[in-house]
């Protein structure tokens, strides 16, 4: 089978279900008893291996069937989980994660060997079925010798399940049903008696699993639990109506002969090492429910990114020729076509909307990789840290997003390794052994506001000021004039960093500029803020979207650019006789501070085409840096679409991209930040 | 691949060919790597762009460069006229607008064209162009389009 075709989705869905598997095991480390998690993870693991056969990736397979066996044994509670344990199924969706990446990439599975891996869980899961299966058999064919109606298999949970139903007046049939030994579709005839039991009631257990039976994975018969409140005549009245079945056999389930069963076979429970029996479940019903049922997901569609820029580029054209045609309606006064024009308008601002809202994704989709890195970084620090993750909703655009996993995974890192202190040293303190770290994203204004926190050490400006002199960054007298705050701002210079010793996790120098520089060029910015022994906190500020901002219009003689509002401090008018030297330089003094100006005509090799009778200065900033830009004409403030300028001009630093104005001519952007070098 | 076509150009037969105008001379390109040809409209200068780059103009909402033909290839420069056209190609996953004095028909060559480096004493030039075409006298010297668009390697 050509299998290629598939491979996109292949790659996805695996994606996902690793993130999935990886969340499970997250939160099952937290809390060993939860078995409805377990389910989850086996349901997770049970997919991966189902696709990875298909697509013809045996190693996978094979990997995802030995943890399939072992976690199938913790859901049925003949295997008691330990760290041990958890720590080998993570190694194993590591290794999972590498070959589906290299199957991406074109390569072969084989670049992790898992052989390993393979043998150990199977000396996780093989000594407990050696011991179990061999006492089981008997005792199964003691109960099928006993009695002569169909028997099943049933966990304490579905007991539970079974006897609250019994409180309520229902009761539980096994139905045992044999399909035709002529049938052909075996899963559609199985998916037809499940949906007539539905009718009835509650299918609380099926062998084999609903899935197995929807993929034919079973002979001619299969058995089903039922919790209804029918009576068994009916319910095989149902099933019967359906064509191609040979036979229905029926049971009422009593768990008082269960109970006299269960004695019978105590070696096998006993042979199992370490079973877990819980008193009570926490919440059997809501276990029950999970497995008949499907989860419901939202209804989504995959669709590629560039497909939805051609959208957003169809958009701006939509936009730009009902411009034109506006124009066209003033200049012949065609009164109906305005009015329709009108409606149009409305419909193209929906439109934009909805098309830049399709491209906003929420920040979770970075934020859910995040809890399982931390936890292999306290482990491999030996620190105890708690990560909070808030906000995780909060969208942004796709190409946002796409950018900000590196500098977040870098101030998370920097937090669990210089921020939290060891467990020791915080107790010292008087703090809690375990540090928090959180990871909060929230709407401000116009903008997203991503924070990483910690309750650590703190960063000392002292120590700053001492390291940057010693660097050479800037001198003794400036790091005395500093205030703390300006200090602690130094680790955003490039090569600094404070860590007296180099770590894996970070301190290799170059930490945070790469951080800022990052962030910044996704016009962002980043800040810190700090107290000794409290902890830090590092501010990221995002732009709600790359693709759409404000911006300023400018002319500089007959050419146009724009200016990100983003980077404006205010607009003046002013004289040519305001503009005064410093040293050769040109500058301006506003209100008491003195800001070099930079003349675009001059700078950006502007035609001269006419002398401008006003002077306008553009008031604009990076960080704490202030210029002003001297342009000969204010258009005024506007929404544009950035597009790129594409490859033709890399290299090309000072302009961030280029926008289509609504008469359809091209307006360069200014990387304001560029322009200040 | 479009673009390999327009490579070997020298082994097709029945070549088809959008022919246009620089100054006097008659060039072409591949039919295959042409998109469209578009009226003149305004060109917003990039400052900084490398010289044969004479700026962008937006083609149905996305932005498109535009060299000059004339300044890529060496030849003087003529003032804009009614005939000026912006021709649009693809060349790999890159798309460029190319200015030429006039665009004059889509011809088909049935000849193989000579090869540009014999036919012209290998002149620096040579590197721009990939044969030429020969119908009954009339010669259209055929462009390679990967090198005249090539991505700026001494970019500023």
């Amino acid at each position: 089978m050509d299998t290629n075709q598939y491979m996109d989705m292949f790659l996805d869905e695996s994606h996902e279900h690793l993130q999935s598997l990886n969340d499970g095991l997250l939160s099952l480390e937290d809390n060993m008893e939860d078995t409805s998690v377990v389910n989850e993870i086996f349901r997770n693991a049970h997919t991966l291996k189902g696709m990875s056969a298909t697509m013809g990736y045996n190693k996978i397979a094979e990997l995802t069937h030995e943890m399939e066996d072992v976690l199938d044994l913790i859901r049925k509670e003949q295997l008691k989980l330990n760290e041990d344990i958890i720590d080998t199924l993570f190694k194993c969706v590591d290794s999972l994660g590498q070959m589906i990446d290299s199957v991406g990439n074109g390569e072969s599975e084989d670049v992790v060997d898992v052989s390993d891996l393979v043998k150990k869980l199977s000396s996780i899961s093989k000594p407990d079925k050696a011991g179990a299966a061999a006492p089981a058999a008997p005792a199964a064919a003691d109960a099928k010798a006993s009695a002569a109606a169909p028997t099943i298999e049933l966990s304490d949970v579905d007991k539970d399940v079974i006897k609250q139903a019994a409180e309520t007046g229902l009761q539980a049939i096994h139905i045992k049903v044999t399909l035709a030994d002529t049938c052909l579709l075996k899963s559609a005839r199985s998916y037809m008696v499940m949906n007539a039991l539905d009718e009835l009631g509650d299918v609380i257990k099926s062998v084999p699993s609903a899935e197995d039976l929807e993929q034919e994975k079973f002979d001619h018969s299969f058995d089903v639990v039922l919790i209804t409140a029918s009576e068994e005549k009916a319910v095989q009245d149902a099933v019967n109506s359906i064509s191609e079945i040979s036979k229905v056999e029926t049971n009422v389930i009593k768990l008082d002969e269960e109970k006299k069963a269960a004695p019978a076979a105590p070696a096998a429970k006993a042979a199992a090492p370490a079973p877990v029996k819980k008193a009570a479940a926490p919440a059997p019903a809501k276990k029950a429910a999970a497995p008949a049922k499907k989860v419901h997901h939202s209804q989504s569609v995959r669709v590629d990114i560039e497909k939805l820029d051609t959208l957003m580029n169809l958009m701006g054209e939509l936009v730009i020729n009902k411009v034109r045609l506006e124009q066209i309606g003033q200049t012949h006064r065609l009164a109906d076509l305005t009015e329709t024009l009108e409606q149009m308008d409305r419909v193209t601002t929906d439109l934009q909307n909805i098309v830049m809202k399709v491209r906003m994704v929420p920040v979770s989709s970075v934020f859910n990789r995040f809890p399982r890195m931390v936890r292999d970084i306290a482990k491999e620090l030996n620190k105890e840290i708690n990560l909070t993750i808030e906000g995780e909703e909060t969208e942004l655009d796709r190409t946002v997003i796409d950018e900000i996993g590196d500098p977040i995974m870098h101030l998370l890192r920097n937090s669990c390794d210089h921020g939290v202190e060891e467990p020791d040293e915080r107790e010292a303190k008087g703090k809690p052994r375990a540090g928090e770290v959180g990871l909060i994203a929230r709407h401000e204004g116009n903008n997203v506001v991503i924070m990483v926190t910690d309750d650590g050490a703190g960063i000392d400006a002292a120590k700053i000021r001492a390291k940057a002199v010693e660097k050479g960054m800037v001198t003794q007298e400036e790091a005395d004039k500093m205030d703390d705050a300006e200090a602690v701002r130094l680790i955003f210079l490039p090569g600094f960093s404070t860590a007296d010793h180099i770590s894996d996790i970070s301190g290799r120098g170059v930490g945070m500029d790469v951080v800022r520089s990052k962030i910044e060029a996704l016009s962002g910015h980043v800040d810190v803020e700090t107290k000794i022994d409290e902890g830090s906190v590092f501010k990221i500020k995002l732009p709600l979207t790359l693709a759409i901002i404000q911006a300023m219009l400018v002319k500089v003689q007959e050419e146009m650019y724009a200016i990100p509002l983003g980077s404006i401090d205010s607009t003046i008018n002013i004289q040519e006789d305001e503009i005064k030297t410093v040293q050769n330089k040109e500058v301006i003094v506003l209100r008491g501070e003195i800001i070099p100006i930079i003349r675009m005509e001059k700078m950006l090799q502007v035609p001269h085409v006419k002398d401008s009778d006003e002077t306008f200065v553009v008031v604009v900033h990076t960080g704490d840096a202030k210029a002003g830009i001297v342009v000969d004409n204010l258009i005024g403030q506007q929404e544009i679409v950035i597009k790129t300028l594409g490859s033709l001009f890399t290299g090309l630093k000072m302009f961030s991209g280029a926008t289509v104005l609504g008469d359809g001519r091209v307006a360069l952007i200014l990387d304001v930040a560029t322009m200040m070098q | 691949m479009a673009n390999t076509e327009n490579n070997n150009v020298t082994t097709e037969e029945n070549l088809q060919v959008v022919a246009f105008k620089l100054r006097n001379e008659e060039y072409g390109v591949s039919i295959l790597n042409v998109q469209e040809i578009r009226n003149l409209t305004d060109i917003t200068r990039v400052p900084f762009a490398q010289d044969f780059i004479k700026g962008v103009i937006n083609l149905r909402g996305s932005v498109l460069p535009v060299i000059d033909l004339k300044e890529r290839l060496g030849l003087e420069q003529t003032p804009y006229t009614q005939d000026t056209r912006i021709v649009t190609v693809t060349v790999g996953d890159l798309h460029v607008g190319m200015l030429v004095d006039a665009v004059t028909e889509v011809l088909t060559l049935t000849a193989k064209p000579i090869d540009a480096k014999k036919a012209v004493n290998g002149k620096e030039l040579t590197q721009f162009l990939s044969g030429i075409g020969n119908i009954d006298g009339r010669l259209i010297i055929m462009l390679n389009l990967e090198e005249i668009i090539g991505l700026p390697k001494e970019g500023k």
